[in-house]
């Protein structure tokens, strides 16, 4: 599937779109983007940074046509690649696990069963925990992660069938 | 279904919950690479106090001032000829000396009063935020900062001029301490810095310690 064709360029304005829909755009999804990128990034504060950052450098001509939902959430998913990449470094030598639940409040908050699965979504690898934050927070289609991912719809699948396999045969025994 | 992933959508649901719904209005962030605008405006103040003063001294030797020069020199006499600048608590500041919002009227007067009984402070000038965002607006080169702000954003200022011989780095170190005053600018020693190496340069910048 040519995913090339799912940003509409050829319709779109020849500007960035004005400031006020930045704005509202910002208003409207501030939130539900600091919760997405807190699954992927592990604790609140990071969560923000990664949001504010990407608002940040929407602003002027870095600003693609059509500034859809879609393409908002591949910043925050590339942004908080960023994070967990400089994160790994300065962590590899003390602690190879992040964990997902950043606080003691947050811990009891969820719960130790969540926990767990947290923990174990923590562990997978990167993409994996991409698709299936996706697939099951966000419960988009397959096409959709496929173009926030920027990957095909056949490698959405087959990333999202290891990955719960995997969490499968971490948390199993718990069933 | 399968239990994981159940287990999955209700354990990063929960997670998601955690982060509370914005109960502030949050403003855009501002573009990327621009200074938080409590450092620009820090930076305009600076720029004032600095660029002001070489405008007075281009205006000072000519024996006949054409039109142009003239004016300037206006320009000069509020805030140009000062030896030390002493800078009032705007709101919000940037400064840590003015978390309690702008100088007040008491303020003000105090500072007056105390700057004027000083034996080494020959003038004591005000300068209001009129005057300080004409003298910005004449030097500011920087055509973004020059948009981003207004008079409301320039704060009000004593200049002084000191009798021959002062100390400056002590009337502005006193000037310093002074409720209601944000940082207080040596300008003379601002202005020798421009030639003097990173290394020896002095401190001319005394920010307020608190009121």
């Amino acid at each position: 599937m040519d995913r090339e064709s799912q940003w509409p360029t050829a319709l779109a304005p020849p500007g960035p779109p004005p400031q006020a829909d930045l704005a509202a755009l910002y208003r409207e999804h501030r939130v539900g983007l600091v919760r997405l990128a807190v699954l992927l990034v592990g604790d609140l504060e990071t969560a923000e940074d990664v949001v504010q950052d990407v608002f940040a450098r929407l602003h002027g001509r870095r600003r693609p046509p059509d500034l859809t939902l879609a393409y908002l959430r591949t910043c925050v998913l590339n942004g908080s690649r960023s994070v967990l990449r400089r994160r790994a470094v300065m962590l590899r030598r003390t602690q190879r696990v992040t964990d997902l639940a950043d606080s003691a409040e947050t811990a009891v908050l969820i719960g130790e069963s969540r926990r767990q699965v947290l923990l174990a979504l923590a562990r997978l690898p990167r993409r994996q925990r991409e698709a299936l934050v996706l697939r099951y927070y966000l419960d988009l289609a397959d096409s959709e992660i496929a173009l926030v991912m920027g990957v095909g719809q056949s490698t959405v699948r087959s990333t999202t069938a290891r990955a719960l396999a995997r969490l499968l045969r971490e948390l199993g025994e718990d069933d | 279904m399968s239990t994981i992933e159940d287990r999955l959508r209700d354990a990063m649901a929960a997670r998601a919950r955690t982060v509370p719904d914005d109960d502030l209005d949050h403003a855009l962030p501002a573009p990327r690479g621009s200074r938080p605008r409590g450092l620009a405006i820090a930076a305009a103040a600076l720029a004032v106090a600095t660029t002001i003063v070489g405008v007075a001294r281009l205006a000072e030797p000519s024996p006949d001032p054409s039109p142009d020069a003239r004016e300037a020199g206006v320009a000069a006499v509020s805030s140009g000829w000062a030896d030390v600048s002493v800078f009032l608590c705007t709101d919000p500041s940037p400064f840590e000396g003015c978390r309690g919002g702008a100088a007040t009227a008491w303020e003000k007067e105090n500072i007056s009063r105390v700057l004027r009984a000083r034996r080494d402070v020959k003038t004591v000038t005000f300068e209001d935020r009129r005057t300080a965002f004409e003298n910005f607006r004449r030097s500011e080169t920087n055509s973004r900062l020059l948009k981003a702000t207004t008079a409301e954003d320039m704060p009000e200022s004593f200049r002084l001029k000191l009798v021959p011989g002062a100390d400056p780095q002590a009337a502005a170190r006193a000037a310093s301490d002074l409720p209601g005053v944000s940082n207080v600018v040596d300008e003379g020693c601002l202005r020798d810095n421009l030639t003097r190496a990173a290394e020896v340069q002095k401190q001319c910048n005394f920010p307020d310690r608190g009121r």
